[in-house]
């Protein structure tokens, strides 16, 4: 490799990171705009019944809603980029550490979830993909068609009354988390849970390595291959399995951006202590902070992802490794 | 009580013991526990919903629910409601006014100690008003601010204040009897302190509440609320338990699996339509009582169409009573007939209205309002609030008026245009004297949203004052319903039942009392009297 392609690739790379950061901040300029579409305001929201002309008067002042819009935002906006995201108007403690704990919580979901979905995909779409149309492909075609037509929540549901409250009573259907204790402290609760979200996301990601498979399969290069004489298990470790890499990368990470938002459904269905869960609430109570840093979080980690996924295929992608040379 | 059954009985035994215990029940009055032998300590895990992140430990901003019946179990007042909504000195040993009401004298008992180790006061109550007046958000101040003057208070020795009132008010006491909590001088949120049963361990909004007991409980061996299982004489002082743990579980559904799989003892707000579910499973039992909150439909007397009194009479006769209790509450609740507070003295319970399409479809022709179409704004205030919108438009329409029904969230409800919806919403707990509560809703000095129109609400005005001029029960009484009358023929109230409170618990816990007429949810939050066996 030459030294202008690395420029290149790095030039790339920084534009990349570039437009990443501008799309976060044209989405925290949306979400704040939305917030303020939505009526009524956070001092409404606390004083709910109570919410007098004077009162209201009185909180708002003190939370500064009665400052012009673009004031709030930029001091919001200020207050992120130097390490502050303010106070939450509604408990008035630091957002950070109201959210602190519950990112890493819902962090905790979406990797375990990740862990276990991304292997048992590409192994999943893989198997079915060698032995195409045999018994064994329609059957993961049926249960994964089958599986992308629930809706998660439904799926989450199922998965209580089966494994918690009716049928085999063996796992706990609800989370409970003191505030500070890790997720990870009592993984049975974990598992519905993440289970879940496996099921949520491993038909999308199987099917897709399954049809990358037969792709290859039936690309030139590997009748090429078995015509040589190498092995079958050769064609599929180097040959099959290496090319169907680049869109299982590309699924696995829009699969992840998919799971960060999807996490907000379960949950609620499971009463999670996560982001999702705060964001809910965040948003019954209009509070704008705490909307702002949870959606800046999400759509971060949109960016990221796709990022991971977009670099990464062009390191497994010979023909775009030495492109721009 | 020492013939409990114990674990690993025989059947052949179990039924003997169960019969000798039933005898000795019928006998004594003893309790007959189902999970095994009371005992003291221990720790209650419960899950609650209508939690919010807005959610405090200052007893002042009780703005949701488990906020409201929490207030209960760390701090204490002067004067309160029982479970079957009586009034009642707590803290205070004297709370007496003059023969007419415009000065009282409060004098606390002695020697109650606050969770810090210090003595209640006559400064504490004197810092809780204060605090009632200039914290922005409290609660409390509707009640007290037409008659509290904080310059006119007096304090006569260490443990009496004397009040000189703005304007006589001869309900004051049940002002003292709402949530009125007190706290010592120089509260501070971030540490509560309070007087009672249980103290302060730890609190996250929107998660969970941790308290422990607390030794120095000044109503330790005060009577206890009617139980079916009331704790054994030797179970000791309250509370009984050693730890309380509130966790939230908003979503229905997660907090009746959390109960079923015993991740939690017990849970409130159990959906009607779950009722069946909790009473199949062995091992639980729903804990239901009356109550006498109330959501209700409000119209706007001042303006256009219900400014005309045969417009909102007609909607009153219109609504079918019986079916809304059985669509909105599988049937479990009381019939209301627009009349607020149940259990206030001079309710009058004679006056009844039934659903009379005849006579609706008469008033509307005589105001010349056939074919109304109106709007109805209605949101999430309490769990039945939207399907008795619902049962209303559908009853509505066949006396032809269109009720459009418009669904909002609360801070929309509640937002800037709380005072300008015509037809909407509203809910209320039981204040324990339609005095109280008029003051806050058709008389209230802060809005006018249900202020009646022209001459009624002058004579309403005088009623109130006349009653709260007098010092005499029996003429308090019958003013009282002389307001309820012009209500009941005039007012814009639609009322149409009063919602059951629905809680469930672990027959592994016991002590639950039966009543909490108030809704507050966990038989009015009275944690320290309820207990574990086995």
């Amino acid at each position: 490799m030459d030294g202008s392609s690395s420029v290149a690739r790095r030039l790339w790379l920084s534009r990349r990171l570039l437009l990443g950061v501008v799309v976060v901040l044209l989405v925290s300029v949306l979400v704040f705009l939305a917030t303020q579409v939505l009526p009524g305001d956070p001092a409404r929201a606390v004083l709910g019944h109570d919410a007098t002309p004077e009162r209201v008067a009185a909180l708002r002042t003190e939370l500064g809603l009665d400052r012009p819009i673009l004031d709030q935002y930029f001091a919001w906006l200020g207050g992120v980029l130097s390490g502050d995201p303010g106070r939450s108007l509604v408990t008035q403690e630091q957002v950070s550490t109201l959210i602190g704990d519950r990112a890493v919580n819902s962090a905790v979901l979406v990797l375990v979830a990740a862990a276990i979905v991304v292997p048992l995909s590409v192994f999943v779409g893989a198997w079915a993909g060698r032995r195409r149309d045999r018994p064994v492909d329609r059957v993961v075609l049926v249960v994964t068609l089958g599986l992308t037509a629930l809706p998660e929540f439904i799926i989450a549901l199922l998965l209580v009354i089966l494994f918690s409250t009716s049928v085999f009573p063996v796992l706990p259907g609800t989370v409970l988390l003191a505030p500070g204790q890790s997720p990870l402290s009592n993984a049975e609760q974990l598992v519905l849970p993440v289970v879940a979200l496996v099921l949520g996301v491993l038909p999308y990601l199987a099917r897709l390595v399954r049809g990358s498979v037969i792709d290859v399969y039936e690309s030139e290069y590997v009748r090429t291959a078995r015509l040589k004489g190498v092995p079958e298990r050769v064609v599929l470790r180097r040959h099959v399995l290496r090319n169907a890499l680049v869109p299982a990368i590309q699924g696995t990470s829009l699969a992840l951006a998919y799971l960060t938002g999807g996490i907000v459904v379960i949950e609620q269905v499971f009463n999670y202590p996560g982001l999702g869960s705060a964001l809910v609430d965040a948003v019954n109570n209009r509070d704008v902070p705490v909307i702002q840093l949870i959606c800046l979080i999400f759509a971060a980690c949109y960016v990221v992802f796709n990022l991971i996924g977009d670099v990464l295929t062009v390191y497994v992608t010979p023909r775009l490794r030495t492109a721009g040379r | 009580m020492t013939t409990q059954p114990t674990p690993g009985l025989s059947r052949r035994g179990f039924l003997g013991s169960a019969a000798a215990l039933s005898l000795l029940a019928a006998c004594g009055g003893g309790p007959a526990q189902a999970g095994g032998a009371p005992r003291r300590g221990g720790r209650l895990t419960v899950a609650t919903g209508g939690a919010k992140g807005s959610d405090t430990v200052d007893p002042m901003l009780l703005n949701s629910a488990p906020v409201s019946f929490m207030a209960r179990v760390l701090y204490d007042q002067l004067a309160d409601y029982s479970n079957e909504m009586q009034y009642q000195v707590r803290m205070a040993e004297v709370i007496e006014s003059n023969a007419t009401g415009d000065e009282w004298t409060i004098r606390v008992r002695q020697g109650i100690e606050f969770h810090n180790g210090k003595t209640l006061d006559a400064d504490d109550v004197l810092f809780t008003f204060q605090r009632t007046f200039s914290l922005p958000g409290a609660v409390t101040v509707g009640k007290f601010k037409p008659f509290v003057d904080l310059n006119a208070i007096t304090k006569l020795d260490q443990r009496t204040l004397r009040m000189k009132l703005i304007r006589p008010a001869a309900t004051f006491q049940t002002a003292l009897a709402s949530p009125f909590k007190i706290i010592p001088v120089g509260f501070d949120p971030r540490t509560p302190v309070g007087t009672g049963p249980f103290r302060y361990k730890s609190f996250s909004p929107n998660r969970q509440w941790v308290c422990e007991r607390f030794g120095n409980y000044w109503d330790a061996t005060g009577e206890s609320q009617p139980s079916d299982t009331p704790a054994p004489a030797d179970l000791g002082p309250k509370p009984y338990l050693d730890e309380l743990v509130v966790n939230v579980i908003n979503d229905d559904s997660a907090r009746i699996n959390a109960l079923v799989t015993g991740q939690v003892d017990a849970i409130n707000q159990v959906p009607y339509a779950q009722i069946p579910t909790i009473e199949q499973k062995p091992g639980l039992k729903l804990l239901e009582s009356k109550t006498g909150a109330w959501t209700g439909i409000y119209m706007d007397m001042r303006k256009p169409p219900f400014d005309d009194v045969r417009v909102r009479q007609a909607l009153r006769l219109a609504i079918d009573r019986d079916q809304a209790l059985t669509a909105c509450l599988s049937g479990h609740g009381v019939v209301a007939h627009d009349l607020p507070e149940p259990f206030a003295p001079g309710y009058p319970a004679a006056l009844t209205r039934k659903r009379d399409v005849a006579q609706a479809r008469e008033l509307l022709k005589q105001a010349g309002r056939e074919g109304l179409t109106v709007e109805l704004v209605t949101g999430p205030v309490s769990t039945e609030a939207v399907a008795m919108c619902t049962v209303l438009a559908k009853n509505a329409a066949e006396i032809g008026i269109t009720v459009n029904v418009k669904q909002v969230d609360t801070a929309t409800l509640f937002g800037p245009n709380f005072h300008n919806w015509p037809f909407s919403v509203d809910k209320w707990p039981p204040q324990g004297s339609y005095l109280t509560l008029s003051a806050l809703t058709d008389l209230s000095d802060t809005t006018t949203l249900t202020h009646m129109g022209g001459q009624d609400l002058g004579e309403l005005r005088s009623l109130y004052e006349q009653a709260q001029a007098t010092v005499d029960q029996a003429k308090q009484a019958e003013l009282t319903q002389r307001m309820y009358r012009i209500q009941y023929d005039r007012g814009g109230w639609i009322i149409p039942f009063f919602a059951n409170v629905e809680n469930a618990h672990s027959t592994r816990t016991a002590g639950w009392p039966k009543f909490d007429f108030a809704g507050r949810t966990f038989g009015n939050a009275r944690f320290e009297q309820v207990y574990l066996t086995g």
